[in-house]
């Protein structure tokens, strides 16, 4: 341009000079504030960035990697991404401290003492993989397919590669848990929809009623729900009603909070149902058309649950359960969500259905501020598939109770990003069970991480972690609009460590036997690539290149569709069992001095993954039990003094959170604190490494806090197979 | 209102006991310079034999105080940004001036005693006699215009700084010639006389002391609520073993015990000990003004 | 075209108390561990079973007349004429004064190279064209930054629209960082510390 006058002229040299005295632009006059880039403080340069997807949690959120001299810097928002719009969460930034962790797997490790005593030696990939083919083709020559176990995590994409070498392997077994909350959830969703995800569309509702989650902190959704929540909130004034039994973050900013009995969610929900009912106040109309089952019929089931009897059951007044109903049933569109707190009980399912129930009474079923079933696309990955193996289970947690009791064979006992010694329940038999080679001859574990449950591993395998490696994935669409997402590598994956994908390619191709047939793709991005070939117009739109550049892709000419169930009666289907409120037994009498002990999450952790990332662990790395200032006052307990908590299966020792913001007769802690193995990171004491900040690590002082899992039995959801995490009940006496 | 604290960080204090030392360094400094002036500047003849010990004190403490300070920078080679990138309105820049004059004045003043020029040894003592005060004034700014400190941010602060000053001087002069006469000396015949009149001066900046640090207390006591919680740490709270045990008892009341009672004021280890008492007393002040100052929370 | 003056709006309806600012400042500005430019105070108070919680996400007030500047004796910080109030690292020595003289714990020593630092509203992102980074990635959309001068701006109208407080008024020092709906016990240095009551 030419027409470059004298001040502007004045300004570049000035702001060049700026450049040199000080390395930093000098004030100028910016354009409006842009978002999704990065600069360099120190070359005042654009950063490059990646776009790819996060997984620190389930949420999937899509993020840029910015990348200077090779090495990622940075992770921003992608603002492409329809669901967290360009935002993040703490973990979200956080993953770097996974990328550049110093206590990555550094390559393969054979183990070299007793099981559990952390012995190790290193080994080379081609040794490796050749154990592991020799044991798998052993259970081949031995006909013994089906004693070959996956355990894999959370993590959808890698779900899929991990069916498909299991069935090729004709093993019966692999599991995966469920993403929703807790397989009670989904179960519950898939029972009366058809569907197997929902969620509250929260942008547009104008009333949620909240039983046991906790959004400001926690969900499987979060970055992209908690956005749309509080804009409903801030731009629609919507009210939100919270059903806890401490006060969450979400249950101190809702504009009322109900403190409940834990286990009895239900019970209120029914109630409410019934108030709906019994007062006219529900939407007739809707029931008739969508549900499969009748008003008349509803409101004799219903009769059984009255305020006055929920009152009791549950300690929410009874008044407040009809006022609240009323509300809920007037404040159009509304909405009612159930998270962990209803859902991981032993009765968890039951109460999912029944919170669909309330949804259906005032005819918020997929409907714009209602209850909602966002379907992502349905990936279709290369053929040829192997078929599919008959049990696919979806929970884990009795796997090891089987191989305990000697009624689950294991031949070789393969996990990938799981760690079911510090995240399931009783964590003590799970470590007794991995430790008994007897019982585990062969045990193979795929981790970025030295965790408590690899610890036991014979062989462990270096993960690249999601920063690195390739995954195509289609999340839960807040908008209802499908889009797909591209997890690609930022950089190349560190040290000697390879993604899962390439180490099942790799494995199928040595073990043979007709494993790799179903293998031939070849590399995990031609695998991704044929699925993307099924989609024709993001074909049109550039394919696999186009994902590369932008990271998303938007189908935006599909409009939302609704209304269109899976159920075989086409109608949503609460017949012929209606939802019952089910009391949970072993909650009838509790004695003086028990507890309930329920589990949350802190917003900035994630379960047994974020303990090693220092930005994290700064933030929350205690672990104090939460108890009621009147029991704290009854059992003369002061802040910080010690108590032990013991259950059924033995106790734990922690120091006391005195707060008013708990039910009496619960305690509380979380349950991703109280590391015991999972690198040095998690400890807080100072250590060198290659990164200088290790040297300032502090909290140790403070100590690293307890887990809740060694103290909390397996019990069972018979309908939906969850696990009921917030059903122990435990003594607690001041140590 | 029950009010529990979910999360909050912990702020690492930016001062610490190596600022509390240099602020008593000066004071004693100040307080010696000024004592020695008593006799060459304001011609109080019984004073003579403190003018050379006082100065030669004053300049000594001076050279060690700097020292602190700058050990206490994060950047001690740049140290010369204070002459060369120097804010008027930052009292550590009146600091630097002051530090740079008065030990150059010390030294001039001494030599003309030493010379025995009286007239210009006047002339100097003069001089110096507002530059010590300044010098020592300034550190009670420095903590004033620290306003985001309750503890610190009172116009009273250079004067109790000031008063303080003298209290140690007199003190730390009357131990020297102490020493001097009955440990260093020890064969010589001396006149008390000097002690007992130091005794006395003791006493008298000792009560004005008091009144200063008293009427902070009230003021703050009665003052918005930050001020009264100040208040509150200093007599009953976490500062309270120091400022009512170090400061006021040990360093205040029981020297003025010693020096008035009819039975210790004559009595020379008496007169050590009430000294070295406020000594310890004065320092004691510093730590609570500088470390007291910063753990009132902010956040 | 007038000056800018830039000023960062914190919307307490909105915020969730996440940390993400926290963290993404940290990750931004290589804050390193036991120091923060920006930080989350949590607080829950009421009694059982009338209970809220509130947040309060902190940081340097950029103020108007900030006392921190006043007292810097080498001019190694200054207010920009933009709002923002710097520090230049080549020149600070360390005193610590300025420390001292924050009534908001906003400055820190970098305990990996003695240099004093603190928030400065992102300056290099923002004369490039973008947000702070605290703000960009702000899950609630709780954090607006933007120009007071620009009568257009998000900042300007939130302000206009809404009862707003600032940290301590009665410092003087007209903090250019306001939040909107803040809670008097979250502002409150003594509330809540047992020690101190
Ligand atoms: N920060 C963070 N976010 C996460 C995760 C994480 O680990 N950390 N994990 C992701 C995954 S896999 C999941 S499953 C989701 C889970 O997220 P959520 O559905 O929110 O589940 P939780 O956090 O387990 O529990 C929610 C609340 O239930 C309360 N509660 C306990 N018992 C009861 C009860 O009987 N009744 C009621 N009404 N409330 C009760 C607890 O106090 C807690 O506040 O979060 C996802 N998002
Ligand atoms: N007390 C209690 N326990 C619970 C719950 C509860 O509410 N209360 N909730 C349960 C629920 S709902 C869930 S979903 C589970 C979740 O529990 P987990 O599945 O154990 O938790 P994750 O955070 O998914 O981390 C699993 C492992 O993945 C590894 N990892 C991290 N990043 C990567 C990567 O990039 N690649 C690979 N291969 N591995 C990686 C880490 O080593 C980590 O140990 O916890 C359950 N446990
Ligand atoms: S919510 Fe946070 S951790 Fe989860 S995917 Fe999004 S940014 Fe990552
Ligand atoms: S990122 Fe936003 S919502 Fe989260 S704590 Fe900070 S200001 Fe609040
Ligand atoms: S908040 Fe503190 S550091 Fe920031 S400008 Fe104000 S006084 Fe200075
Ligand atoms: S520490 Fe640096 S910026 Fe702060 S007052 Fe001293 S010289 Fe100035
Ligand atoms: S504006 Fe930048 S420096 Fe300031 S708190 Fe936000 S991220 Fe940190
Ligand atoms: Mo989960």
């Amino acid at each position: 341009m030419s027409g470059m006058n004298r001040r502007d002229f004045i300004k570049w040299g000035a702001g060049g000079m700026a450049l040199l005295a000080t390395g930093l632009p000098l004030e100028g006059e910016p354009a409006p504030l842009e978002k999704g880039k990065s600069i360099s403080r120190t070359t005042g340069r654009m950063r490059k960035s990646i776009p790819s997807v996060c997984m620190m949690c389930p949420a999937s959120c899509g993020i840029l990697g910015y990348l200077e001299y090779g090495k990622v810097i940075n992770i921003g928002g992608n603002p492409l991404d329809p669901n967290s719009r360009g935002r993040l969460c703490a973990k979200g930034i956080a993953g770097l401290n996974h990328l550049y962790n110093p206590d990555r797997i550094p390559s393969p490790l054979r183990r070299a003492g007793k099981r559990g005593e952390g012995q190790w030696k290193q080994i080379s990939w081609d040794e490796a993989f050749n154990e592991i083919a020799l044991r798998l083709n052993a259970l081949q020559a031995e006909k013994q397919h089906h004693n070959f176990i996956l355990r894999n995590a959370w993590d959808l994409s890698s779900n899929d590669l991990a069916w498909r070498f299991a069935s090729a392997f004709d093993s019966s077994t692999t599991f995966h848990h469920a993403v929703l909350e807790s397989p009670n959830g989904a179960f519950a969703i898939h029972d009366v929809s058809g569907h197997s995800i929902g969620v509250g569309d929260v942008s547009h509702t104008r009333y949620i009623l909240n039983f046991g989650a906790n959004p400001y902190e926690s969900h499987y959704l979060f970055v992209p729900f908690i956005q749309r929540l509080i804009d409903a909130r801030i731009n629609l004034g919507a009210k939100m009603v919270t059903f806890d039994v401490r006060i969450s973050q979400t249950a101190g900013k809702s504009d009322e909070w109900f403190p409940i009995i834990p286990g009895t969610d239900g019970m209120v929900v029914l109630a409410m149902a019934y108030v709906i009912a019994s007062e006219g106040l529900w939407d007739r109309e809707f029931i008739e058309r969508w549900t499969n089952t009748s008003p008349a019929r509803l409101l004799r089931h219903l009769s059984a649950y009255t305020p006055k009897k929920a009152e009791s059951v549950s300690g929410v007044r009874a008044s407040d359960i009809k006022r609240i109903a009323a509300e809920f049933a007037t404040a159009k569109p509304s909405v009612a969500i159930g998270g962990g707190g209803a859902l991981k009980h032993i009765n968890g399912t039951s109460n999912q259905k029944s919170i669909l129930l309330l949804n259906a009474m005032v005819g918020s079923l997929d409907t714009k501020g209602g209850f909602i079933f966002p379907q992502g696309y349905l990936l279709d990955p290369p053929d040829p598939k192997p078929p599919k193996s008959q049990r696919m289970n979806p929970e884990s947690q009795n796997l090891f109770v089987r191989v305990a009791r000697g009624t689950q064979p294991v031949g070789v006992l393969m996990t990938h990003m799981d760690n079911a010694v510090y995240r399931g329940p009783n964590s003590k038999l799970i470590s007794h069970v991995l430790e008994d080679e007897s019982k585990i001859p062969f045990h193979v574990s795929i981790d970025p991480f030295l965790n408590e449950s690899n610890l036991y591993a014979d062989i462990v395998l270096p993960e690249a972690i999601y920063l690195e490696r390739w995954d195509l994935l289609s999340p839960p669409p807040m908008e209802g609009i499908p889009y797909i997402a591209l997890r690609q590598p930022i950089v190349k994956p560190m040290a000697h460590s390879l993604p899962f994908s390439e180490i099942l390619i790799e494995l199928a191709h040595r073990v043979g036997g007709g494993v790799e047939r179903y293998f031939r793709f070849g590399k995990m991005e031609h695998y991704i690539e044929a699925m993307i070939r099924k989609i024709p117009k993001l074909v049109d739109a550039g394919g696999i290149d186009f994902l590369m550049d932008k990271g998303i892709w938007v189908n935006s000419e599909l409009k939302p569709d609704r209304k269109r169930l899976k159920t075989p009666s086409g109608k949503y289907e609460f017949e012929p069992s209606l939802p019952t409120y089910l009391p949970i037994p072993h909650h009838q009498q509790l004695k003086e001095g028990e507890f309930h002990l329920i589990t949350f999450q802190w917003n900035v952790h994630s379960y047994s993954q974020t303990a090693n990332c220092k930005w994290l662990m700064e933030i929350v790395h205690r672990n104090p039990l939460w108890i009621n200032e009147e029991a704290a006052k009854r059992m003369s307990l002061n802040n910080g003094d010690r108590v032990k908590v013991t259950s059924s299966l033995g106790s734990i020792v922690t120091p006391v959170f005195v707060t008013q913001g708990i039910h009496p007769r619960v305690v509380a802690l979380s349950d991703s604190l109280g590391r015991w193995n999972y690198g040095r990171t998690p400890q807080g004491k100072p250590f060198q490494s290659q990164d200088p900040e290790t040297n300032l690590l502090w909290w140790g002082k403070h100590g690293t806090g307890v887990h809740p899992n060694p103290i909390i039995p397996i019990l069972q959801d018979p309908l939906g197979e969850g696990q009921g995490w917030m059903d122990t009940v435990v003594k607690a006496e001041k140590v | 209102m029950d009010v529990n604290i979910i999360y909050n960080i912990e702020h690492e204090m930016p001062l610490g006991i190596l600022i509390s030392l240099y602020f008593y360094l000066t004071g004693l400094s100040a307080g010696s310079f000024i004592i020695s002036t008593f006799a060459y500047g304001f011609g109080m003849v019984k004073f003579k034999p403190l003018g050379k010990i006082g100065v030669v004190m004053a300049t000594l403490l001076l050279v060690i105080a700097p020292m602190t300070l700058l050990v206490d920078l994060e950047q001690p080679l740049r140290f010369w940004h204070l002459i060369l990138y120097l804010r008027i309105t930052s009292p550590i820049t009146w600091g630097t001036f002051l530090l740079t004059l008065y030990p150059m004045n010390c030294v001039v003043y001494g030599y003309f005693m030493f010379r025995g020029d009286m007239k210009r040894t006047k002339i100097f003592g003069l001089i110096g006699i507002p530059l010590a005060l300044m010098v020592h004034g300034y550190t009670g700014f420095i903590l004033a215009l620290g306003k985001a400190r309750v503890l610190w941010n009172t116009a009273i602060m250079p004067p109790i700084f000031l008063v303080s000053a003298m209290v140690s001087g007199l003190a730390m002069m009357t131990l020297v010639v102490i020493i001097k006469d009955y440990v260093i000396q020890r064969k010589k015949e001396h006149d008390p006389t000097l002690i007992y009149d130091l005794g006395k001066l003791l006493v008298a900046s000792i009560v004005l002391d008091l009144i200063l640090i008293g009427t902070d207390l009230t003021v703050l006591l009665t003052s918005h609520t930050e001020a009264y919680k100040a208040a509150v740490m200093l007599i009953k709270g976490s500062f309270s073993p120091l400022f009512l045990g170090v400061e006021i008892f040990l360093g205040s009341i029981i020297p003025l015990l010693l020096l008035l009672s009819p039975f210790t004021k004559r009595w020379i280890p008496g007169i050590a000990i009430a000294s070295l008492l406020v000594m310890i007393g004065i320092f004691a002040m510093r730590c609570i003004m500088v470390i007291g100052g910063l753990s009132i929370p902010l956040s | 075209m007038k000056k800018k003056r830039y000023a960062m709006v914190i919307d307490l309806r909105r915020c969730i108390g996440c940390h993400s600012c926290s963290v993404a400042c940290k990750a931004e500005n290589r804050v390193p561990p036991g120091v923060f430019r920006s930080w989350v105070k949590i607080i829950e108070k009421g009694r059982y079973p009338n209970i809220t919680r509130h947040f309060l996400p902190t940081l340097c007030n950029q103020c108007e007349h900030p006392p921190c500047v006043i007292n810097c004796p080498v001019q190694a910080t200054w207010k920009q004429e933009d709002g923002i109030v710097i520090i230049d690292e080549h020149r600070c020595i360390g005193c610590k004064y300025c420390l001292a003289s924050c009534p908001y714990n906003a400055r820190y020593v970098n305990p990996l190279m003695p240099i004093v630092q603190k928030c400065y509203f992102c300056r290099h992102r923002v004369y490039a064209g973008l947000e702070p980074a605290c703000v960009e990635v702000c899950p609630a959309k709780a954090r607006i930054f933007g120009d007071l001068n620009n009568p257009e701006d998000e900042v300007t109208k939130l302000l206009s629209k809404h009862p707003f407080q600032t940290l301590k008024p009665e410092m003087g020092t007209y903090p250019q960082v306001y939040y909107i709906a803040a809670d008097a016990d979250a502002m409150d240095p003594f509330a809540g510390r047992k020690e101190w009551t």
